[in-house]
């Protein structure tokens, strides 16, 4: 019963998604290999925002969503791995809304990761750091930190 | 306090929490899955979860109920259900809904799943107990709900409804709905409108395929001669395409392509006459079609006249004979009066007794009058009614004029007896006065008659200190029949108080003994 809440919600929060979703992302459920569609696990882009170092970018990402959703987050994993201070080299996302322990709630909708991952983007948190190399640059060259996002920028340009 | 198992307003109560949670649950989850979380992490109760798959309806006890329940997170609505309706758990439409203390509204099976795994508002993350913490949300709330148009959640069944009524559409009404087979022993369940009859005859019982070797439950007999039987398919003649052999007919009639059909406007004077294929592509642009249409209105218009006539022609039949029956009614009553009996004459406007029973007696010897002197008067049927409806407005009239006397009688008996009842009323008063007067005045008399007697006894020289004191209490005594007397008497309506103060102070008048 317990997947079925959490089945039911992914086709609710695929109708929102459908109906109304923020420009430049998109969000779909994964096909299996059989061609079957995984409501579980979520093939998503995030846009760089506007007017900061991360515009013109589209970041992929996946959301792995556990058989206690909505109770405990999803998971989110950058693919491939991103260049940024609160992303494990595995490319999973550390972020506070993002954990069960922490600020994550039943009430987040999709929408809500997505904006929220977009955020952290160009507003690392210094107090979690997640990756050594893009925290200790972020910390010390700002400069050649910013102009390595510009090349992530431009090699993962947005279509 | 209140006695333990006082529930609180608007509050579920605490106590007795697994039968609380039970019967809040009971219509939205079934029980065996409900107590799994409440064991909580046990290995059974994850392997249960994570095998269950989505089903349109969910089973709701174990012991095969009669219905499936309705699973409510994936109803279909008809317009855009406003966000604050959402649950936050589910993103669906309240179903159940409760409200926790800090404010926030759920269905109540959903915040308990929640609750099972974290014990804290999925909105605000402030800690919550299962049911302790929930109230009823606002009625407003459910009316809302109530109102949502949805759509049924049987598959084929296309029926919407306000959500309110959607269970009693699924329980009682809806075709679609899987209810248990016919068969006591049969496991299985079944749409409505396959079962046949109150018969118990299992629809499950496998037979045998008409066309294959192929064994088919019963109530897939049709759906497996239509898609699935293998066995025998023939070629249609025409178009080449395999068809099972049960649905040749039909193919023929209405999808064959290369079957020599007409065009459906052959009415307005098509003439093509071609393959299907040929003249499905025909019809969409037929010159006949706007005339066919025009026809198909006047058949239409012509069904609508041809109704309209007969309802005409039945009605102007029926006001002629009503017209004939009335002008041989009018006949009549005009003629009755003039015949042998003319003295009933009556006159409506004063309703005389003697005339109103002369006419009473009169009735008996209509038969020999309708029979036979007079034939104007048509049947003595007819005649009965003419009398009849005359008595008839008689009647009314005076039954009109008796409810009229009636008040009028009233009225005067009012107007003579008011003013009577008001005389009586005050000589009453005056009588009560009189008899005041002649106690007081009786009373006096007698005093004095004592106290002469009184003077002439104490000449003797003794008892002086007693009859002080006597005299004392009889002034006393008579002070409380001042004070009492034109009370009383004022109430009759005469100002005695004066008089009575005016005589005490002239010292003349002696204080009454007391009564």
């Amino acid at each position: 019963m317990g997947s079925t809440l959490c089945q039911n919600r992914l086709i609710e929060e695929r109708k929102q998604w459908r109906k109304d979703h923020p420009f430049g992302f998109w969000a779909k459920p994964q096909k299996n290999p059989q061609g079957v569609l995984d409501m579980k696990v979520w093939e998503c882009a995030i846009p760089g925002k506007k007017d900061t170092i991360w515009e013109g970018g589209q970041f992929k990402l996946h959301i792995t969503f556990p058989d206690e959703y909505p109770t405990k987050p999803p998971k989110c994993k950058f693919v491939p791995p991103l260049f940024h201070p609160n992303v494990y080299p595995s490319g999973t996302v550390c972020l506070s809304i993002l954990n069960e322990e922490e600020a994550w709630k039943p009430a987040i909708t999709l929408k809500q990761i997505l904006l929220g991952v977009q955020d952290l983007l160009n507003d690392p948190n210094p107090e979690s750091p997640a990756q050594a190399e893009a925290y200790n640059l972020f910390k010390k060259d700002r400069a050649e930190y910013e102009r390595r996002i510009k090349r992530i920028v431009r090699e993962n340009a947005a279509p | 306090m209140p006695p333990p198992n006082t529930p609180e307003e608007g509050l579920l109560p605490p106590q007795s929490e697994p039968s609380r949670i039970a019967s809040i649950l009971a219509t939205a989850t079934p029980p065996p899955v409900d107590s799994a979380p409440e064991q909580a992490p046990s290995p059974e109760a994850a392997a249960t979860t994570t095998t269950t798959t989505i089903h349109t309806v969910v089973p709701s006890s174990p012991e095969d109920p009669a219905l499936l329940e309705i699973d409510y997170q994936i109803l279909e609505y008809l317009d855009t259900v406003d966000e604050t309706l959402l649950c936050p758990v589910c993103k669906t439409p309240f179903h159940e809904p409760i409200t926790t203390s800090c404010g926030h509204t759920f269905c109540a099976w959903c915040i308990n799943r929640a609750l099972d795994i974290q014990p804290t508002c999925p909105i605000d993350r402030q800690p919550l107990t299962k049911t302790h913490d929930y109230h009823r949300p606002p009625l407003i709330i459910k009316d809302q709900l109530d109102r949502l148009k949805v759509k049924c959640p049987n598959k084929g069944c296309d029926h919407i409804c306000p959500r309110e009524h959607l269970d009693s559409h699924y329980e009682r009404r809806c075709e679609h709905t899987m209810v248990r087979c016919p068969d006591a022993r049969c496991r299985k369940r079944i749409a409505r409108r396959h079962v046949q009859g109150p018969a118990s005859t299992c629809m499950h019982r496998e037979v045998s395929c008409r066309y294959c070797d192929e064994r088919v439950a019963l109530v897939d007999l049709n759906t497996h001669y239509d898609f699935l039987c293998s066995g025998a398919t023939t070629k249609c003649s025409a178009c080449e395409a395999t068809v099972v052999l049960h649905r040749m007919e039909k193919h023929c009639a209405e999808d064959c392509l290369e079957t020599q059909v007409r065009c459906k406007w052959h009415i307005a004077g098509c003439k093509v006459d071609d393959k299907r294929y040929l003249v499905q592509e025909h019809e969409t642009g037929c010159p006949y079609e706007i005339i066919g249409e025009l026809l198909k209105q006047r058949a239409e218009d012509r069904r609508i006249i041809d109704n309209l006539t007969d309802r005409l022609v039945a009605l102007e039949t029926e006001r002629r004979e009503h017209q004939e029956r009335r002008a041989r009614r009018r006949e009549l009553s005009r003629q009755a009066p003039n015949t042998s009996h003319g003295a009933d004459a009556i006159d409506l406007s004063a309703p005389d007794p003697s005339t109103f029973f002369y006419d009473m007696e009169w009735r008996p010897d209509l038969s020999n009058v309708g029979a036979g002197e007079n034939r104007s008067w048509g049947s003595p049927e007819d005649y009965m009614l003419a009398r009849f409806e005359r008595l008839e407005s008689r009647m009314e009239d005076l039954s009109k004029q008796v409810v009229e006397l009636d008040a009028h009688q009233s009225m005067s008996m009012l107007q003579q007896i008011m003013p009577l009842n008001q005389q009586l009323v005050e000589l009453g008063s005056k009588v009560g006065v009189l008899n005041m007067h002649t106690t007081w005045l009786m009373n006096m008399q007698r005093h004095n008659h004592l106290q002469q007697r009184a003077g002439a006894v104490s000449s003797s020289g003794s008892g002086m200190g007693n009859s002080g004191m006597a005299s004392m209490s009889q002034m006393s005594s008579a002070n409380d029949i001042n004070n009492n007397f034109p009370v009383r008497l004022t109430e009759g309506g005469l100002p005695y108080r004066t008089t009575a103060s005016r005589r005490n102070s002239d010292g003349r008048g002696e204080p009454p003994p007391r009564l």
